[in-house]
């Protein structure tokens, strides 16, 4: 099976809009990770920016973070395609080797994923781990191509068509730190249909016609008078209708003072006129007030979103408790546990025991913190490194339940570390929160009638305030 | 010692009361005080007598509701204009249109002239990046009205309710009212001893003294702070020329017109006059000399018996002239006088003249406040006590002023380069020898 796959689309066969069946058929030898490098040839597809989509609607990262390869002629290589694609180049020129080593980092990158195999529904998970996989700071693009204007065109293929959407996943990402947003340019949308695509116009302030001329106004010194200069002209000479002389000399005897629109439908004169929109693609006519302006920016992955891209936006806490006090799976756990009963039934002399740990309002930590969550998290983990001792196993389940298997340590032993642990995270916590933290724990005896599930369920049943 | 003076003015005999005295007796007992009572036996009982009239007068116009165009004209007023287009809403008259001319402000005015002009609380805003003067701001804000009437209106005042009103009905009493001028007051009266002092002041010359002018047929003054307009009139006449003393010379030129020019007492305008005596003395520079420049040379022709002669007209300026250069001459000639022959007199004279003119003063501000009527307010009130410092005020502070301000415009033609127009405007009238 090679690491290319060069994709066509089947020209005679394929109907617009059906390269996802199209590519399904190329991929079938692949399973759920796809090529190391996708392959498109300009000069073979009827349309290269639709196989793409296909490609990065693929379900795994394995298959859709790969890089998509663009083979076009000289010269093509400022197409929105090719601003779309990890690269582009010249058929003649092509080199595999090559283009296989450049992109080994991102292959190493999405290699370390947790579960590169596995379906990421998201779009906007798959946004964030394209752009962190690549270190990519995304900018936007004008077009006059997408009814919005502009383009972020990496991101095209992952929103297809008419790229709807694309804002408000940005926005999404942005709003929980994932992404630090940058002014770039600022845009008039069409208050009804998003176009960018407006006729401004200067209308009068009476009728609203646009039928508008610019006249100059005149002022003579020595008499003060001002009028348009249409009312000075005599012949080919300008003279002035109050005091009877010629204007010879502009600075001299006369000056422009200002300009002026005359409306030739009602004869209104005016200095300000208004400004009138009119949207190219659904005609709707408005003032330029009322038209939607939307901020376009530029995005920049932050620290947390490459962390988000890693390890999945819900498990960075564990990640890090990984790191720190080596939590184990939690089948691992449950050996331990089962290990640990089966110890106790057959010696009957020592005692451990369970300590049950939930942590109710992790979703609000994201939320109100953004960015500074790693930082609270890393403390957190460091609270538990310092109570949990090499002889313990914590595991941790949905990021809400912590387990301790607190091995010879009595149910009497066990309160102290419990209060210690609760004590020290709600300092931590209620430091770095508006809202109190709602930390839950309780200590259980390990009896061989124990069941994990169970206390589990009655756990997370236990109502939330 | 002040009873000393008065014995001594007591055992003076008429012909050395005179002597002594003249110049109060002969002309400033006539023209503040005698005329003043016109005000009371004439203007008062006559408001009684019109009311019938002056009430058909208003229903005519609220029947007709012309459109009034007021404009504002100016540089670097944008912090005033957004207090006057409110002030300007609660008007009894309400159909007006509001026409800014920005002449060359180097301030926020820009801005803030758009900003009243989207909400709808200005109607033009008209810029002028480089500065034309007031004459060409004015003629600006006047080719782009539309109104029946034109009122000019000065950007840091404010007007009564009723002023609006009060200032339309004399065209609706009498056809051949070409101007009216609103009743200009001062609006930081209690800001300093010089504002108060200008308040008394302007109680006195403009309120009374317009009035009485008015009544007398030759008021020759309409304030640019707040003037009424007919507009036929002023594009006939080609809208304002180049200043300074522009107000009274839209005005001249109106009388020549066959016009007649009205003052309404009742019709209040409140400015703000100069705070310090230095900006005082500054602004009185100007305008004095800009009465030689506009009588004594643009509009001498008045004066002359010709075809065009018009005795009102020519009373009006005379009166002018003489009251402003002849009656500040006189002061140097009683003072010679004083030297020549009562030299060990001065004390007890000066004394003297300083009892009457006060007399002349509460005199003044008696009639004033029977003049104002129900429009007198604490402000007004408050005065009383600085009365007492006009005679050191009109007859010492104002008249040097004045008296430099005459020779310089005499001897140097100073206003041709004066700041207040744009250099290019003052070397055009210049050269044009205007
Ligand atoms: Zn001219
Ligand atoms: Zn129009
Ligand atoms: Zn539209």
């Amino acid at each position: 099976m090679s690491q290319l796959l060069q994709l066509t689309d089947d020209a005679d066969k394929a109907v617009h809009g059906d390269a996802q069946r199209v590519l399904a058929e190329q991929v079938h030898d692949y399973g759920d990770s796809g090529p190391a490098l996708w392959l498109i040839d300009e000069a073979n597809v009827r349309d290269p920016l639709e196989l793409m989509t296909a490609v990065r609607q693929q379900p795994s990262p394995a298959a859709y973070l790969q890089p998509i390869l663009l083979l076009t002629a000289k010269g093509g290589q400022s197409s929105l395609s090719c601003r779309a694609a990890d690269g582009a180049v010249s058929p003649e020129s092509f080199d595999s080797s090559h283009w296989l080593s450049h992109f080994a980092d991102l292959q190493r990158w999405i290699a370390e994923l947790p579960d590169p195999n596995e379906t990421d529904g998201q779009t906007s998970m798959r946004v964030l781990r394209h752009l962190a996989s690549r270190h990519l700071s995304i900018e936007p693009m004008m077009t006059a191509q997408m009814p919005s204007g502009f383009v972020y065109p990496p991101l095209l293929p992952y929103f297809g068509g008419a790229a709807i959407g694309t804002l408000e996943i940005l926005q999404f990402l942005e709003t929980q730190q994932f992404l630090e947003a940058e002014f770039s340019a600022s845009a008039y949308l069409c208050f009804h249909c998003r176009s960018a695509f407006l006729a401004f116009e200067e209308t009068c302030k009476q009728c609203e016609s646009a039928d508008l001329d610019i006249q100059e106004l005149v002022h003579h010194f020595r008499c003060g008078h001002v009028a348009p200069i249409d009312e000075y002209r005599n012949d080919d000479k300008l003279s002035c209708g109050k005091c009877g002389r010629d204007l010879k000399h502009i600075g001299v005897d006369y000056d422009k003072p200002s300009l002026i629109y005359h409306c030739r439908s009602c004869d209104h004169r005016f200095q300000e006129a208004d400004v009138r929109t009119t949207c190219f693609a659904c005609g709707r006519r408005t003032a330029p007030e009322n038209q939607h302006r939307e901020t376009i920016n530029r995005f920049r992955l932050t620290p947390l979103g490459d962390n988000a891209a890693r390890f999945g936006v819900e498990s960075l806490f564990t990640h890090l408790l990984e790191r720190d006090i080596g939590l184990v799976p939690w089948s691992v756990f449950q050996r331990f546990v089962h290990i640990e009963q089966s110890r106790i039934k057959r010696f009957g002399k020592t005692r451990s025991t369970l300590l049950f740990l939930s942590i109710d309002n992790m979703e609000q930590i994201y939320a109100q913190l953004g960015a500074r969550a790693v930082e609270l998290f890393e403390a957190l983990s460091s609270v538990m490194a310092g109570i949990v001792r090499d002889t313990d196993v914590v595991t941790s389940r949905e990021e809400r339940f912590y387990l301790f298997l607190l091995a010879e340590t009595g149910l009497e032993n066990a309160e102290v570390p419990r209060e210690r642990l609760i004590s020290r995270l709600t300092e931590v916590m209620s430091a770095n929160l508006s809202a109190n933290p709602r930390l839950e724990s309780h200590l259980l005896e390990l009896t061989e009638d124990v069941d994990l599930e169970a206390q589990l369920q009655s756990m997370a049943s236990r109502p939330r305030d | 010692m002040i009873e000393d003076a008065f014995t001594f003015f007591f055992n003076l005999e008429p012909r050395q009361l005179l002597f002594y005295f003249w110049p109060f007796f002969f002309f400033d007992f006539a023209r503040y005080v005698l005329l003043d009572l016109l005000v009371l036996v004439v203007y008062l009982p006559g408001l009684r007598r019109r009311r019938r009239g002056w009430l058909w007068a208003r229903k005519r116009l609220y029947k007709e509701r012309p459109l009034v165009s007021i404009l504002v004209p100016g540089k670097n007023e944008g912090r005033h204009l957004e207090r006057l287009a409110h002030s300007l809403r609660r008007q009894s008259y309400s159909n007006f249109e509001v026409v800014v001319v920005d002449d060359g402000s180097d301030d926020d005015t820009p801005a803030i002239g758009g900003r009243l002009l989207r909400q709808g609380l200005i109607h033009q805003f008209i810029r002028n990046e480089t500065r034309g003067g007031k004459a060409s701001a004015a003629n600006t804000a006047l080719s782009f009205s539309r109104g029946t009437y034109i009122v000019h209106l000065d950007a840091d005042t404010h007007l009564s309710p009723g002023a609006l009103e009060e200032v339309l009905i004399p065209f609706y009493l009498d056809s051949r009212v070409g101007a009216v001028g609103a009743d200009i007051r001062v609006a930081n009266s209690d800001h300093s001893l010089t504002t108060r002092l200008q308040h008394i002041e302007y109680m006195k010359t403009l309120s009374t003294g317009r009035t009485v002018s008015s009544i007398l047929g030759i008021l020759r003054i309409v304030s640019g702070a707040c003037g009424a307009f007919r507009r036929d009139m002023l594009i006939q006449l080609g809208g304002w020329d180049v200043g300074p003393g522009l107000d009274g010379d839209i005005i001249q030129k109106i009388r020549k017109l066959g016009f007649r020019i009205v003052h309404q007492p009742r019709a209040a305008c409140y400015t703000h006059v100069p705070e310090t005596f230095t900006s005082l003395a500054r602004q009185r520079y100007r305008w004095d000399r800009s009465l030689i420049r506009f009588r004594v040379r643009k509009h001498a022709n008045v004066l002359r018996p010709d075809r065009n002669f018009a005795l009102l007209n020519f009373l009006s300026t005379a009166e002018n002239l003489f009251a402003n250069v002849a009656l500040n001459l006189k002061w140097w000639v009683y003072l010679v006088q004083m030297i020549l022959f009562a030299p060990q007199l001065m004390s007890k004279i000066f004394i003297i003249n300083y009892f009457l003119y006060t007399v002349c003063n509460v005199i003044g501000y008696g009639v004033a406040t029977v003049l104002y009527g129900r429009t007198m307010t604490h402000r007004e009130w408050a005065l009383i006590p600085f009365i007492p410092l006009m005679p050191l005020y009109t007859g010492i502070y104002l008249r040097i002023v004045r008296t430099y301000a005459y020779l310089m415009e005499l001897c140097h033609r100073t206003s041709y380069r004066d700041r207040w127009n744009p250099w290019k405007v003052s070397a055009a009238a210049l050269r044009d020898r205007l």
